[in-house]
């Protein structure tokens, strides 16, 4: 019953044409809209998460800030902040607080050291040349661009402003 | 950008992979079939979005998935090898009433279905065809063999 194909008839080929790459009007100003946008956007990187340094100096300390300048709803990522004393003497204590117009647009906020009041941490007892850590988390919530800053007191006070924009 | 390139890895993969798998396995939805329909998107969800729930990581990968399908299709359209080689080309399962069991070794067809679709096209017979081709998308089409007064017709 069963036959090779080489010797059987075949079925006649469809008629051939010259195909041509053709789009409707309105798909040529959606396609790159909807389709290509996004994709050019991410491959760019202008959708990915951003990292940005800051940095500010006092009497008697420097300080270093790492922190997200753009992410995604829902994320949580860090800002680090790095102290250096540079005093000749210990330095008791540094407050380092953060404005709360800036962290309200975050849905968690949580610092190590563990936040004494809202938005502020405290950094206690470093000897000269001693480098202190402190970080602050945050996770996205609202949308858009969210200004601030960050504010390190230890006798003289540092300010920094730090900018984020949260994609949603 | 990671976003964007795992999507098109798992457009890629899936794509190969079922064109593997052959195009018999896209014509009638078996509880097998199903099943893996099913399964495959859990498996690939977190591989996609990871651990991003954002709307801008939705927003980038269904724009990748949708402009890898639109380049696909229209590599497809320009080019017959590339349509071949994405979609695959009709296989002819039986021609002048004889089946090609070959093909139908390789293309997992039984002589059944093949009655079955002969029976759906109002026909008797394997006799009684031209044509049984398995299509692209998995659907069997049969080419009944014309009647003796058409075929003097057309001579």
């Amino acid at each position: 019953m069963g036959d090779d194909l080489e010797k059987l008839p075949k079925p006649p080929e469809p008629p051939s044409i010259q195909r041509r790459f053709r789009m409707y009007a309105f798909q040529w100003v959606l396609v790159p809209i909807i389709f290509l946008l996004p994709v050019v956007l991410a491959l760019g990187g202008v959708l990915d998460e951003k990292r940005a340094m800051l940095s500010g100096e006092a009497a008697g300390f420097g300080v270093e800030v790492e922190y997200q300048a753009r992410f995604r709803f829902q994320q949580l990522r860090e800002i680090r902040i790095v102290v250096e004393s540079r005093s000749l003497s210990e330095l008791d204590t540094m407050t380092i607080s953060i404005d709360s117009v800036y962290a309200a647009r975050f849905s968690e906020v949580r610092g190590i050291p563990d936040l004494e009041r809202p938005y502020s941490l405290k950094l206690s007892g470093f000897r000269p040349g001693e480098e202190a850590l402190a970080i602050i988390e945050i996770q996205a919530e609202d949308y858009g661009v969210h200004t601030g800053d960050l504010v390190l007191v230890a006798g003289d006070t540092v300010r920094l402003q730090v900018r984020t924009l949260v994609l949603p | 950008m990671e976003t964007v390139m795992r999507v098109l890895f798992v457009y890629v993969f899936l794509v190969i992979a079922l064109r593997v798998l052959g195009k018999r396995e896209f014509g009638e939805l078996a509880p097998f079939d199903l099943v893996v329909l099913m399964l495959i998107p859990e498996f690939f969800q977190q591989a996609v979005a990871g651990e991003d729930f954002s709307m801008t990581n939705a927003v980038v990968a269904s724009s990748t998935l949708l402009t890898i399908v639109l380049l696909t299709s229209i590599l497809a359209y320009r080019s017959q090898k590339v349509s071949e080689l994405v979609a695959g080309s009709p296989t002819v399962l039986a021609s002048a009433g004889r089946l090609v069991t070959e093909q139908l070794h390789r293309s997992r067809v039984t002589p059944d279905e093949i009655y079955s679709a002969i029976h759906m096209s109002g026909l008797e017979d394997l006799s009684q065809t031209r044509f049984v081709i398995l299509d692209n998308d998995g659907k069997i089409a049969v080419v009944p063999r014309l009647p003796a007064h058409v075929r003097r017709t057309d001579t």
